[in-house]
């Protein structure tokens, strides 16, 4: 019973987090059916689990909102921004008791029967309109039969004529081509279709016409996003390529964006919401995938140059074929590992949210970049430092809105989490726009605890890492949000713990900015590919500006300089850096941005993008900062990843501080 | 003696799942309609009991599928709902359910209903 | 009567001398795979390979331990330990002359081992006679150790 207790705890707070996550975006304004419907589901879903599990008063409290959502759904009552309020007011309310395993104790029923009593006084129609009008969903349908569908007895004309009863359609053939003429046959499919469907009928309906045939055809069926128009304008003479089998798709998911770029200017900055279904795995098990597909690549690079020996052109074409799928595979897999930052913004959005109501503060919150994909163990571990400093920002950081108005500064406050990479590192920043850390204050407080001498100037640096001492909290007041006294030490702690470090950087009166800088272990971005001497290396694309050929056939010197549009570009010879033999003529210089000018990285030659999985090179290789980090190529080979900033600074001539032929 | 259990909670599937084993029947775990079709279709069961509301293909559209399909004609199929449904009782009833069970059950309960209609 | 215990010792040469290191640090024996080298390190990281899909530093043993350099035979090979770093036991390849067996040795026949030049005597843990050749005991981890191997980088870059 204890593990199927653990399990439903599991289940619950999952399906309260998606219920958050669907009511964040319904707060946008981002309000349509299939969000209504999931938001009843994982209610439903939340009340039979709480009621056999004994959760008495989340089957009570979920039963309400559940039936006040059933008449959202019903479209009897609108989504507005006092019931979005109670909900949340509900997802944390569940939360405690779920965590603390226990619905008995009265704090927790005191807060339950209040909510319960709000709830339960909700009229059934509610006076601030919130939901945009009703529209129709359009779907995109990809259907291709398959040979046992002429046996099923159905008629797959039929099924197609059926939909017209469902919405109005565009549909659009395409030709199954056999892969050679040997394998055509007549009891074949040999056409698939192409369907746009624009309905009211939700998405279930729409597969529900499919149910007969959807076991003798490959049936998808996607919802196109933020298409307004009506689709019996779009002229079918543009699709008349029965070849390509996505020629529709393509053709409306153009006219649909043209149609965001068009119609929801004011939407700016939303990310576009992608739906994360996912199933749970153990960790080990993915790192046995890991090795295991690490290793079916080298066995299959041996494979590989086995086979070419052979001269056995059909081996060579299974090998080939093979090498393809495993690379796919090895990009799959790594990819499993990673999730985006974006996967927790809800939990900060939320808390800013929560934090502007309590602090009766008009704070803005702002995500930019968080779409960077970060080892899943980084984010779960990165979750509380970030909610303690996006928390600080907002609480200390911002002024009250009188202070702001006085200050000249806009009313609302912006909290602002960025994200980034820089070389082999993940950068994130959280920033405010409000009062700074006062320095004196800081100085103050260590000296009161004991931890500076009065008599001892410090740097400006030295004083702000003073908060990060346990104990320290320089909260004039202390809220119930923060400013305990216990925190940034944490905060410094758990970043340690992931290799990271953090830094702050403010000023009085204008804002703070801590930045947080992680290594990307285990991470997936593109690099350049280059041929010094014999053997590969990896710049970083994102340093990366440009390739171009140098006009001197063979580099004498460490640091030389070539024209390029109309300034004396430094070149460094990698080949002089790394000892290696200049191979071929005419080298080529990679020309990558150090501290805002354009430095140009000769190497033999550019062999071209890869997508590279960063490892490091450990300890052994501490003193080696010129590398970034290894990968290990498709071929099973490793190659090194240059850090582009520490290998121009390590080549800089210490003396002059200078660049043999800097711009004149 | 097999039955197919349809929920797309897992703690209730598992509960459901543990009872059931622990009486002695062969438990076949399906998250949805659709998936629960597709297990029938791989292998014969006596009684399947399933939730009501659930994502793609529902419990009343499961029932419907089932006994489109001759050989599970005379298949028992229990719903398992919450008091809220009751009024769609009736159209479980249309489309072929042969009982009905309401959440939260216990779980002698639950057997003794099982045993009734596996009879 | 006295028991005594058997330790089994995994022995390898390097040029004329045969080494034992204790099996318990050593993981895996590996042929000679294509080495990335790392420019500007220390000269004796021969480079890092890819092993299973982990990159592993590569330390030549012969500039390691004061020996004259030569080119790998068919014989050569890389032997993975296990060495502690941080507290944390970190794998690291070390490429020796040739893999020759795994011999137990009692206890009891442990010579206290010779004062070699190159060589710390904490290293050497002791020697034994092994079919008429001596075999020098090597403490692999001690050696191999990254403050050990940090300690020369430093006095390298005095010089």
């Amino acid at each position: 019973m204890d593990a199927l207790q653990h399990i439903f705890k599991q289940e619950c707070t999952e399906l309260l987090e998606k219920f958050e996550q669907g009511l964040v975006q319904a707060s946008n304004g981002n309000i349509h059916n299939e969000l209504i419907a999931e938001l009843f589901r994982s209610l439903h879903t939340i009340k039979g689990s709480a009621a056999m599990f004994g959760f008495q008063k989340i089957n009570e409290l979920t039963h309400e909102l559940e039936f006040i959502f059933d008449a959202i759904r019903n479209q009897q009552l609108n989504l507005s921004k006092n019931l979005i309020d109670l909900s949340f007011d509900y997802i944390d309310i569940t939360r405690t008791i779920i965590l603390s395993g226990d619905e008995n104790k009265t704090e927790q029923i005191y807060l339950a029967d209040t909510l319960l009593a709000k709830i339960k006084s909700l009229p059934i129609s509610s006076t601030q309109n919130f939901t945009p009008a009703k529209s129709s969903a359009l779907y995109y349908i990809h259907l291709v039969p398959q040979e046992s569908l002429f046996l099923s007895g159905n008629n797959l004309l039929y099924v197609l004529e059926d939909l017209l009863t469902v919405g109005n359609t565009v549909c659009k053939a395409f030709l199954l081509m056999p892969a050679d003429i040997d394998s055509f046959a007549f009891n074949r499919p040999l056409v698939g279709f192409e369907i746009l469907l624009q309905t009211h009928a939700s998405l279930e309906k729409v597969h529900e016409q499919f149910i007969f045939i959807q076991d003798h055809c490959q049936i998808q069926v996607e919802e196109i996003p933020s298409y307004t128009g009506n689709i019996s304008s779009i002229d079918t003479k543009h699709f008349s390529d029965y070849s390509a089998s996505t020629s529709l798709r393509n053709a409306i998911y153009t006219i649909a964006t043209h149609n965001i770029e068009n119609t929801v200017a004011n939407q700016k900055n939303h990310t576009t919401e992608k739906h994360h279904h996912s199933i749970r795995v153990a960790s080990y098990k993915l790192d046995d995938l890991m090795s295991l597909v690490s290793e079916l690549i080298t066995t299959q690079a041996q494979l590989e140059v086995t086979a070419e020996k052979t001269n056995n052109n059909q081996l060579n074409n299974v090998v080939e074929a093979l090498q393809k799928i495993s690379r796919r595979m090895r990009d799959t897999v790594f990819s499993v590992c990673l999730i985006p930052l974006d996967s927790v913004l809800v939990r900060f959005q939320r808390m800013v949210a929560d934090l502007s109501k309590e602090l009766y503060k008009e704070i803005k919150f702002e995500a930019v970049g968080t779409d960077i994909e970060l080892d899943k163990y980084v984010i779960e571990n990165l979750v509380d430092p970030l909610l303690h400093l996006i928390r600080n920002c907002a609480d200390h950081g911002i002024e009250e809105k009188e202070i702001r108005l006085q200050k000249g500064k806009n009313a609302a406050g912006k909290v602002q989490l960025k994200a980034y990479t820089s070389g082999t590192h993940a950068i994130l920043e959280i920033s405010d726009d409000g009062a700074g850390i006062d320095q004196h204050k800081i100085l103050h407080k260590a000296i009161q605890l004991g931890l500076a001498n009065e008599n001892e100037t410090y740097q400006e640096e030295e004083i702000i890492h003073f908060i990060f001492h346990p104990g320290f909290s320089t909260a004039q007041t202390v809220t119930a949000v923060s400013g305990r006294g216990v925190g940034m030490d944490v905060v410094k702690k758990n970043i340690e713990k992931l290799k990271g470090t953090i830094k702050i950087n403010t000023t009085l009166h204008k804002g703070s900015v801590f930045t947080i800088k992680l290594p990307l272990t285990l991470s997936i971005t593109e690099g350049l590919l280059v041929k010094i001497g014999n053997s590969l290396y990896v710049i970083p694309l994102e340093h990366v500006v440009k390739c171009i050929t140098l006009s001197t056939e063979n580099i004498q010197k460490t640091w030389s300089y070539t024209e390029y549009t109309n300034t004396q570009l430094p070149i460094l010879a990698l080949q002089k850096v790394f000892y290696a033999k200049q191979t071929g003529a005419y080298p080529k210089a990679v020309l990558v941005e150090y501290q805002n000018q354009l430095v140009g990285l000769a190497v033999d030659e550019v062999v071209g993008e890869h997508q590279i999985v960063l490892k490091s090179l450990g300890e052994f290789y501490k003193n080696s900062p010129e590398y970034g980090g290894a990968t290990i190529l498709g071929n099973g080979q490793v190659s090194l990843v240059i850090d582009v900033a520490h290998i121009i600074e390590n080549n800089i001539n210490p003396e002059t501080k200078f660049m043999y032929g800097n711009t004149k | 003696m097999k039955v197919l259990v349809v929920d797309d909670s897992e703690s209730i599937r598992e509960l459901l799942a543990i009872t059931l084993e622990g009486a002695g029947y062969q438990v076949i775990k399906s998250t949805d309609g659709e998936d629960a079709l597709q297990k029938l279709t791989d292998q014969p069961v006596n009684l399947v009991i399933t939730d009501l509301n659930m994502p793609k293909v529902d419990g009343i559209e499961l029932v419907k599928n089932i006994r489109k399909q001759g050989e599970y004609a005379g298949l028992p199929i229990l719903l398992l709902t919450t008091e809220s449904q009751v009024n769609k009782k009736e159209e479980a009833k249309l489309a072929g359910a042969t009982g009905w069970i309401i959440k939260p059950f216990a779980q002698d309960k639950l057997l003794a209903v099982v045993q009734k209609v596996m009879r | 009567m006295e028991t005594q215990s058997n330790q089994a010792y995994l022995t390898f040469t390097l040029g004329k001398e045969t080494f034992g290191a204790h099996v318990g640090s050593v993981l895996e024996i590996v042929e000679v795979p294509a080495i990335t080298t790392v420019p500007q390190a220390a000269s004796y990281m021969r480079g890092v390979i890819n092993l299973r899909g982990s990159v592993l530093p590569v330390v030549d043993t012969r500039i390691k331990m004061g020996l004259p350099t030569q080119d790998d035979s068919i014989n050569t090979c890389i032997v993975v330990i296990q060495v502690e770093q941080n507290d944390q036991l970190t794998p690291l390849g070390i490429v020796v002359d040739a893999i020759q067996e795994v011999i137990d040795i009692q206890e009891n026949t442990i010579l206290p081992a010779p004062s070699l030049g190159n060589f710390a005597n904490t290293l050497l843990t002791g020697m034994v006679k092994h079919q008429d050749k001596f075999v020098l005991l090597v403490n692999i981890q001690k050696l191999f150790s990254t403050e050990e191997i940090f300690e020369l980088t430093e006095t390298e870059q005095l010089h």
